[in-house]
């Protein structure tokens, strides 16, 4: 049974919605600790996956049989009863391959395991006990029908590095990371060198850094921590699910100002970026889309399901993990877009903390809330930075912050990540540029 | 010498989720594949596949993927295969179940949990696997095993108050899951919660549920005492064997071989014999828990805690962690008897491994006073640091309760940092 088949014969026994993906994955690893490889490995996986609406309810299903998965969601649809919905949406057809300069494909083995230990061994200096180097490429093909029409295929690499470096001094443990990739090849890997130093260099630098000071400040953000925040804090309410699950602060304000000074963009468009694609996991053509302009709350994220609910048309942000996993709404590239501030000018405050990089955090979407700590940081007296501080926490309201940024740099910056939702973790890009917001809430919990 | 191992996993897994008590979503998921180490003296190879049928062409991409890997010196082959006589790890009712049951599942949960009309939003998610491993390559090893997990997230409103609760309850029977049980517990702690107030900074006497053990005796188990952390100076633990962490009533241990636990198998992802490993015997910090590489790295004996899927290397983690505390035991009543203190009832935060520090919010918790629970609690953080965590151990509870592959009482310490106003 081919996928076309598959639709006409889950069409034929009652299904309204019906889609098929079929997807080739192929990823290599290496991940090297102190010099010596601790894993080396390759794999591919392939599987299908078929989803269909029955009567307002879903069935889901995954594995290696098409035949066998159309009969079983159907009679998962049926074991449950959901609110009626008609899906509606435009759509598409067509072929894509991600550019790449050196396809990882075609790099040896061999070569991927000597040049992370060599990236390793750049890390390791002085005071830095353990570096560890994770890198990963993957190839994933992907094709999708459904039932509305659309027929997409496309094949995306991605390619990260990643460091981590762990200094010790004194019964002190500090940690930093860094982190580059995309939807990009082997390229990823010669550009890295670099930032395994940084990496390391941080990590040191942290053990002679001060416990951060609790209380109200003028803030400078970096855009590391601004990129997450905006992810986590923002762009999550600005999922349509959690809207109509009543989940987000952000219901009921498309319309509305919800920030000052301030742009905000979900874009898969960018050429090279980790969360880039052409077409999400329903097949729908990925596009840029402005979900804050100068403060105003323009839309939300949307995948077939959602759109249909809302009347709206999808904005192509139906992605899953992988064949197993059903798409749900997800971010892409989700970002501040630049200003026109010099970083400079963004720090000439009287007095302040500057908050550099992101550990971990949490919000509550439904509220607003947020608590991030960030990995370093840095006091501000007069412009000047005047001491270095450590595992800055920052906690508030994410409205709150919007609306109080003061000014906003030129120097847009992304950062690749791998964001979780429901058990299901794609990879994303968070970005921003330097910040500068008129009071923060430091310390939270200490 | 070549060395060899073929490592399948095939299975099932059905999930059902409920979101504002309607059933969301219904998944099935079946899964076969196969991982593949190849070891030639100090170098190993790893290949993994879905497709069943090309195994050779597996072996062989892992050959030369070891061929092109370099040595490990602390590479020391693959253990001797074994297997322990465990009762209670597979119900034939899960292997052969029906969506519509799970289904049935889910409703049951979400009835139970209307008990007011303050209860605005009711999600649960109702799992069911059932999973057979198989390891070739130096003799033959088969289990299958099924597991069972149902939780419940609710939301209670009364007016501008907003409150939530939750309840979980897992095992490998669909007998050791009670959907009545979680709907209304969540529902009751929700309402529990609805008048939560902050409380003065301070140190307080506080009640640990076992709801939140996982991340206080699981992490001190699964993460500190994790071999690899250990070896690597990860983890607090490293360089602490033969420490004193806890009062000599106190014994933590990992045991894979506990009739019916969730984490209970006759062999590990190795084909390692489970057995039970004292990781802190009398309030001495004794053994980590090892895979065959860290085992062998330190010339000791696999504790059969290797933990994989067929796409990764071998990995550690806990079997079933229980907390023993023989002489300190006592009853609810004298548990609560505290003039004034905190339950902590649930927290999403884990320890630092690297300082074993443990600042954290009291995600559920509730205020105790004069034995009696009072309110709940609103944006309260914790601070413990892990190495003294069992040193203030008073009381644990008499009843044991399994939170995932953690069994373990209600544990009251005598004092811990809170951070509220």
């Amino acid at each position: 049974m081919d996928p076309e088949e598959a639709i006409s014969y889950a069409l034929d026994l009652g299904a309204e919605f019906v889609e098929i993906r079929h997807q080739k994955i192929s990823v290599t690893e290496v991940f090297v600790v102190n010099g010596v490889i601790r894993r080396l490995s390759s794999g591919d996986e392939s599987g299908y996956s078929v989803r269909v609406l029955l009567d307002g309810s879903w069935g889901f299903s995954s594995g290696p049989s098409l035949k066998e998965l159309v009969d079983s969601s159907l009679k998962l649809a049926k074991s449950h009863k959901g609110e009626k919905i008609e899906i509606k949406g435009r759509s598409f057809s067509g072929s894509y391959i991600s550019s790449v300069k050196v396809p990882p494909d075609q790099v040896s083995v061999e070569r991927k395991a000597r040049d992370a230990v060599e990236l390793c061994k750049r890390g390791m200096i002085n005071e830095v006990r353990n570096f560890n180097v994770s890198y990963v490429d993957g190839a994933v093909e992907e094709e999708v029908f459904n039932s509305i029409g659309t027929k997409v295929r496309q094949k995306i690499y991605r390619t990260r590095v990643s460091f981590s470096a762990y200094a010790h001094r004194a019964g002190i443990t500090e940690r930093a990371m860094e982190s580059a990739g995309g939807t990009r090849g082997y390229e990823v890997v010669e550009e890295s060198a670099e930032l395994a130093e940084t990496a390391a260099k941080r990590a040191v630098e942290l053990l002679s850094a001060k416990s951060a000071p609790a209380g109200k400040f003028q803030a400078v953000i970096d855009p590391k921590l601004a990129g997450v925040f905006v992810h986590e804090a923002f762009g999550h309410a600005a999922e349509a699910d959690e809207v109509l699950a009543g989940m987000s602060v952000l219901e009921g304000r498309i319309g509305q100002r919800v920030g000052e000074n301030v742009n905000i963009v979900d874009d898969p468009t960018i050429e090279g970026l980790y969360g880039s694609y052409k077409f999400d996991s329903e097949g729908s053509e990925g596009r840029r889309k402005l979900i804050v302009e100068g403060g105003v709350l323009k839309g939300f994220m949307h995948n077939l399901e959602t759109s249909s609910k809302m009347g709206v048309e999808s904005t192509g942000n139906g992605r899953a993990m992988d064949f197993r996993n059903p798409p749900i709404v997800r971010m892409s590239n989700t970002f501040i877009d630049r200003g026109d501030a010099d970083l400079d000018e963004i720090l000439r405050i009287k007095e302040g903390i500057y908050a550099m990089g992101s550990l971990y955090g949490y919000t509550e979407p439904a509220k607003g809330q947020f608590m991030f700590k960030a990995e370093e940081g840095w006091l501000i007296r007069n412009g000047e930075l005047v001491e270095k501080l450590r595992e800055v926490a920052i906690a508030g309201n994410t409205l709150d912050i919007l609306r109080n940024i003061e000014l906003v740099g030129k120097d847009l910056r992304f950062s690749p990540g791998t964001c979780g939702k429901d058990g299901q973790w794609v990879p994303v890009t968070t970005g921003s540029p330097h910040i500068r917001v008129r009071e923060v809430v430091f310390g939270g919990l200490r | 010498m070549m060395e060899k191992e073929i490592f399948i996993q095939r299975g099932r897994v059905i999930s059902v989720h409920a979101e504002r008590g309607v059933i969301k979503r219904a998944e099935e998921r079946r899964f076969e594949g196969a991982g593949i180490r190849v070891i030639k003296g100090k170098k190993m190879g790893f290949y993994f596949t879905t497709d069943l049928k090309r195994i050779d062409d597996a072996l062989r991409k892992a050959e030369e993927i070891c061929d092109a890997n370099m040595e490990d010196k602390d590479l020391k082959g693959l253990p001797d295969l074994g297997k322990s006589n465990v009762k209670g790890i597979f119900d034939s009712k899960i292997a052969e179940i029906d969506v519509s049951e799970a289904v049935e599942i889910a409703k049951r949960i979400i009835e139970a949990a209307k008990i007011s009309e303050k209860i605005y939003s009711i999600s649960c998610d109702v799992t069911l696997s059932h999973v057979k491993t198989e390891i070739y390559g130096r003799g033959e090893q088969e289990e299958e095993r099924t597991f069972v997990g149902i939780s419940s997230y609710i939301t209670a409103r009364d007016g501008m108050k907003s409150s939530t609760g939750m309840e979980m309850n897992s095992g490998r029977s669909l007998l050791s899951v009670d959907p009545e049980f979680v709907g209304r517990k969540a529902a009751e702690l929700a309402l529990m919660s609805l008048d939560s107030i902050q409380i003065e900074t301070g140190d307080y006497p506080v009640l640990i549920h076992p709801l939140a053990s996982p991340n206080f005796i699981g992490f001190l188990v699964s993460a500190a005492a994790n071999a690899e952390n250990i070896q690597q100076g990860r983890s607090f633990l490293t360089g602490k064997i033969g420490h004193l962490m806890g009062r000599e009533e106190i014994s933590v241990v990992d045991d894979g071989t506990l009739e019916g636990g969730v984490g209970t198998r006759g062999f590990d992802d190795e084909g390692v014999a489970t057995r039970r490993t004292e990781v802190i015997s009398s309030g001495v910090f004794k053994s980590a828990i090892h895979n065959s590489y860290t085992a062998f790295k330190e010339g000791v004996e696999s504790t059969g805690n290797a933990t994989r899927t067929y796409n990764s290397i071998p990995s550690i983690s806990m079997n079933n962690v229980l907390l023993e505390a023989k002489g300190i035991e006592a009853e609810e009543d004298e548990l609560l008897s505290m003039k004034k203190g905190v339950i902590l009832y649930s927290t999403d935060d884990t320890p630092n491994l690297a300082n074993g520090e443990f600042s954290g919010l009291i995600a559920l918790g509730f205020l105790v006073e004069k034995g009696e629970i009072k309110s709940g609690l609103r944006e309260v953080g914790f601070g413990v640091n892990m190495m003294e965590f069992l040193k203030k151990v008073e009381l644990v509870g008499k009843k044991r309760r399994s939170v995932g592959s953690v069994i373990a009482p209600e544990i009251r310490v005598s004092s811990m940092r809170l951070a509220g106003k």
